[in-house]
Parts: structure tokens; sequence; C-alpha cells
């Protein structure tokens, strides 16, 4: 094997192993909506980026998005030959989606919780992980690399997908949490 | 680099990421310490009351529904909501009666306007659906009709409007 085609191919390694800790992650964080959807929507309305008069349905639809997409890519993954790229796309959508919402709320410089899982504050991180999962998942869509079903790749994107979930909390500031 | 080397490479990358993963469960595990303790004490100030209904919580001067604003201390979108939801609360609004509950704790009383400020454990924890605020409607028996997010000056607009046009139901008391 060549230099040139092992980076590619560990590049390639990476970024599925990012993404599946992406679709991995909306699962987490579908459950925890499911679990609490009154809690989400309040969030939602203290972001105060959508109209209020939608704010149910939009959290309805987030939940939907979450469990079909993470699901998707999680399956596809899973199912050996079973085609990656269409969760794919739909996931990096998504994560774009999140990447430019929580900018918008950061924007409105209120100290709200993030929604994403558990009490944590919206901060730089939250948008920054969004678009690092984003970017990941679109590589990967375009290059989803050969034996994309290893354990090396599983073992990675559990790695990755803790590191992502605590990432604010490992890079936060004292006041980097929300209670309610 | 031969697939060995890379297996290699990949497992030290691994290893690294499961211990920020440890790093970042540690820093969880005693944030969660820290919350438990936090709410300890902001039990002992709610105070050791049961779950029986706090009778200030019912409509008052003839009004057929009480609609409740639920404020926490340091909720700062509770501070932005509150004179809103004050503003709202004219007398113009026949049937409702308005309220303002939290928990200050020894705060003193604030100038709610047309609203009455209720500053009581026992009832703050009656009303408490998670998260704060909230705008919460009860009956002229007590029971919660409604609790739903009030994190935004269009939803407490959009709710008080919506309160002053909405008929009780008389059903039992209780939640």
């Amino acid at each position: 094997m060549r230099a040139e085609e092992s980076v590619v191919t560990a590049t390639a390694t990476a970024a599925l192993a990012i993404a599946l800790a992406g679709s991995f992650l909306l699962l987490w964080s579908a459950l925890g909506h499911v679990r609490a959807f009154d809690l989400l929507r309040a969030t939602i309305v203290k972001h105060d980026v959508v109209p209020y008069r939608r704010h149910r349905q939009i959290a309805l639809a987030l939940v939907v998005a979450e469990l079909t997409i993470g699901g998707l890519v999680t399956a596809s993954w899973l199912v050996s030959g079973a085609p990656l790229v269409l969760g794919l796309a739909g996931q990096a959508v998504l994560y774009t989606i999140f990447c430019g919402y929580a900018a918008l709320v950061l924007r409105s410089k209120r100290s709200v919780a993030c929604g994403c899982f558990g009490g944590e504050s919206i901060t730089w991180v939250i948008p920054v992980r969004a678009a690092a999962v984003a970017a990941a998942t679109t590589v990967a869509a375009v290059a989803v690399p050969p034996g994309a079903s290893s354990a090396a790749v599983a073992a990675l994107a559990l790695g990755a997908a803790l590191v992502l979930r605590y990432l604010p909390r490992i890079v936060r500031t004292p006041e980097g949490t929300h209670a309610t | 680099m031969n697939p060995t080397d890379a297996a290699l490479v990949l497992a030290w990358i691994v290893l690294v990421l499961l211990a920020f993963a440890c790093a970042g469960i540690l820093r969880q595990v005693r944030l969660v310490q820290a919350e438990v303790a936090e709410l300890r004490q902001a039990n002992r100030h709610l105070g050791p009351t049961a779950r029986e209904f706090p009778e200030q919580l019912l409509p008052t001067g003839g009004a057929e529904l009480t609609m409740a604003l639920l404020v926490s201390p340091g909720c700062t979108v509770c501070e932005e909501v509150t004179p809103v939801f004050t503003r709202e609360a004219k007398p113009a609004r026949e049937g409702v009666d308005f309220a303002v509950v939290t928990w200050a704790d020894g705060d003193q009383p604030r100038d709610v306007g047309h609203a009455r400020w209720v500053d009581d454990g026992a009832a703050y924890r009656f009303l408490d659906p998670g998260w704060t605020p909230a705008v919460l409607t009860l009956d002229a028996t007590g029971k919660v009709l409604a609790a739903e997010p009030a994190g935004s000056v269009a939803a407490v607009e959009s709710l008080v409007g919506h309160a002053a046009n909405r008929q009780p139901r008389q059903v039992g008391r209780g939640r």
C-alpha cells in the first residue's frame, strides 16, 4: 500500500468513526428527548429562535429526525453491504442545521441550556462540535473506506462518541451548566 | 504504513480518546455530587411541606382561574419574562387571577402590578413541572389545567392571551 493511499484510508476511517459517533449521539439524544419531551419544548422556547406557536411541532420533528437518521446510519453500518451514503448525507445536513441553530442561540447571548443531552449551557463548543461532526460525516459519505464494519472503527466510534458527548463538560467554564 | 502499524496507531488513538472520556466522566461525577449538595440545600429552603394543596394558589376576587408564572431565583430568562407577564396581567382580563410564584427565600416582595407575588416553597414545589419559567393554569378547585413553557416574550403573551378566553373545567382537586 502506498503512503498516500494509507493516509487517505486512515482519514476516511477516522471520518467514518466520527460520523458513526454522531449517529450514536443522535440516538442517545433522542432517547433523552423522548423521556423528557416537555423539557425539550421548554428549552426550545427559551432559545427563542423558532416561532413560539411552532415549538411543539419542531420538538417533535427533531426527535423524529434524530431517531430516523441516527437509526439509519447505525443500521446501515451494522448490516454489511447496505448503502451508508443516504444516511450519512442526511446526518451531515442535520448536524449543519444544529450548528447554525446553536450559533443563532449564541448570538442572542441568553444564558440557556443547550437541550442536547443534559443541562449544559450553550457555549461555543456546541456549534463547533456540530460542525466537526458534519464535516466528518461529509468526508465519510464521499469516501467510505473498505472494511467499514471493522472492530477498530467500532472502538474508535464509541470512544469518539463519549468524548463528543462530554466535550462541553471537559472544556466548560465554571458557569457552563444550566439547571432548567 | 502497513496494516499492523495502522492498527497500532488506531489503538493508541482509542486509548487517548478513552482517557479523555474517563476524565470527562470523572468531572461529571464531581459535578453531580455538587448539584446533589445544592439540591439538598435548596430543599431545606423549600421547607418540609408535604404535597398538600397550597390554598393561596386558588383564584381570588371571584376569578375562575389562576394563572401562575413560576420563576426561580438565578434564572435570567425568568427575569426577562416576569415584566411581560405582569404587564399582561390586567384587571380587564376578567375571570383570571394572576400570580407570580417563586421561592425567593427572604427576598422583598416585588411590584408585580395586578398580579399577586407568592413567595412560598410549598406552592412552588406543588406547581414545579421540572423547568422554569413556566405558566400554569389552575381552576377554582385547584386542578392544574395546563403547564406550558414560558421562556420567551412571545410565549408569555400568547399564554396569557389564551387563558383569558379559557373556560375552566369542573373537576376534582389535584394535579
